[in-house]
């Protein structure tokens, strides 16, 4: 029966890690101790001979066939990645999302979930249901619960074709609006901040919105099939006027002031 | 190459200079075909596995910490390329990898020996992580380096090398 601590110093002399001491502790237990030793010539002979299977050389186009396959898949992978980031305005990084470490993608979360409930409760005190342009996300209401009260479906030679669809009730009113055609246009919906706040807004998969929210003021400039959501809240005062106007290469070509009776306060 | 030198050339490399890449693939292209070829034990294969060592290296670049000794990062993703083929190569022919005694060519030719055969034939025998650290071993990689390879703390690493080592004293006793 071999000690453990002999078959620790054993292994680790086999591995180059024994210290002087340790080196010399093995040798004199090896001495008198025919086993060990055995045991020992024998790790090493195994090491020795695998050591000894003769090594690969790289052949000559080695480097050129990496070479080659990297510029195959990754050159392609690397431009198509950075062109979509400079499509959606980001600028190009090399840092790829999927090489992030899971720590830092839980803080990632961990940061938005605390600034959404900061966002909550930032809404609730403060009384002010309006949102500004960095807060244009949110949950717009189940619109069946609303009453459709004007629909326009744009669609003239040489402008883009738009249905906008107004439905209100329960102190809300929101504009469903999709666009069908390749063309983008700007819609600019006016109204009395001191009646009707944005309270979510919502935009459908594909291009971005250009958003411009100021005070009693939203303009989005719709890009290709683009759609969005958008909900008002309405404040004292009723009923609501909400203007609209739909712009194309800057000349109004649809102009409507809507007044809409929304029931009940928020 | 120091830490130095490879560094600039990942860093020219993340900015899209493909042929920044060529120094790392000079300064790696032995060590890792042949810790390749100790774990796959054919040496075809040990090419493929390496060629694609060094693309899936350059793919992953951006995820690549200075903290750590490039080496180490490179072997790990070695390791785990040639783990993965054994393992496909498993169970697609068996677990002695199909493994006949190697053709003599130009190149095989010391290989071919009887010995060289029964003890690669051993190697195989030994499962996925042990043959690794043997091959760690002979490339004389410290406990620490073995342990950033294989994702194990060094005391998992001495017991599992003492266990490989003394297995593959036993498969090559069997065999020669």
């Amino acid at each position: 029966m071999i000690e453990d601590k002999l078959l620790r110093l054993m292994n680790q002399e086999l591995d180059g890690a024994n210290t002087a001491a340790d080196s010399r502790a093995l040798s004199e237990s090896l001495v008198g101790n025919a086993e060990a030793r055995t045991l020992f010539n024998e790790l090493g002979t195994a090491m020795a001979l695998v050591r000894g299977i003769p090594g690969l050389e790289p052949g000559p186009d080695f480097k050129r066939k990496v070479l080659d396959d990297i510029r195959r898949n990754a050159g392609p992978a690397a431009a198509k990645r950075e062109a979509d980031m400079a499509d959606r305005g980001f600028r190009p990084k090399r840092l790829a999302f999927a090489s992030l470490k899971l720590k830092y993608v839980l803080f990632f979360a961990l940061g938005l979930c605390l600034g959404m409930l900061l966002l909550f409760v930032f809404k609730y005190r403060s009384g002010d249901g309006g949102l500004d342009a960095r807060q244009l996300v949110g949950t717009v209401a189940d619109t069946k619960a609303l009453r459709p009260v004007d629909n326009l479906k744009l669609d003239r030679e040489g402008v883009a074709s738009q249905e906008l669809a107004f439905r209100s009730g329960g102190g809300r009113l929101e504009v469903d609006v999709r666009g069908t055609a390749a063309k983008s246009v700007e819609i600019v919906f006016t109204f009395d901040p001191a009646v009707l706040s944005l309270d979510a807004f919502r935009q459908s998969a594909g291009e971005p919105a250009g958003v411009d929210l100021g005070p009693g003021r939203l303009a989005v400039r719709t890009a290709g099939a683009h759609g969005f959501l958008a909900a008002f809240k309405a404040g004292a005062g009723l009923p609501a006027s909400l203007q609209y106007q739909v712009f194309d290469s800057g000349a109004v070509v649809f102009d409507k002031t809507l007044t809409v009776p929304i029931n009940g306060n928020r | 190459m120091d830490e130095h030198q490879i560094l600039e050339a990942v860093r020219k490399c993340l900015q899209g200079e493909i042929d920044a890449f060529e120094a790392i693939i000079v300064e790696f292209q032995k060590p890792v075909l042949n810790l390749a070829y100790r774990i796959v034990q054919n040496a075809e294969d040990a090419r493929d596995v390496a060629q694609s060592v060094f693309v899936k290296c350059f793919g992953s670049l951006s995820s690549y910490s200075p903290r750590y000794k490039f080496f180490s990062w490179l072997y790990r993703i070695a390791i785990n390329e040639s783990l993965n083929f054994v393992d496909k190569r498993n169970r697609r022919v068996g677990p002695d990898g199909g493994w006949t005694a190697p053709a003599a060519g130009p190149e095989v030719q010391l290989e071919a020996s009887e010995l060289n055969a029964k003890i690669e034939k051993a190697v195989l025998s030994l499962e996925g992580r042990q043959r690794a650290l043997i091959a760690l071993s002979v490339d004389g990689l410290s406990y620490k380096e073995m342990a950033l390879a294989l994702d194990l703390s060094e005391k998992k690493v001495k017991s599992n090398l003492f266990a490989a080592r003394q297995k593959l004293r036993d498969l090559i006793g069997r065999e020669a």
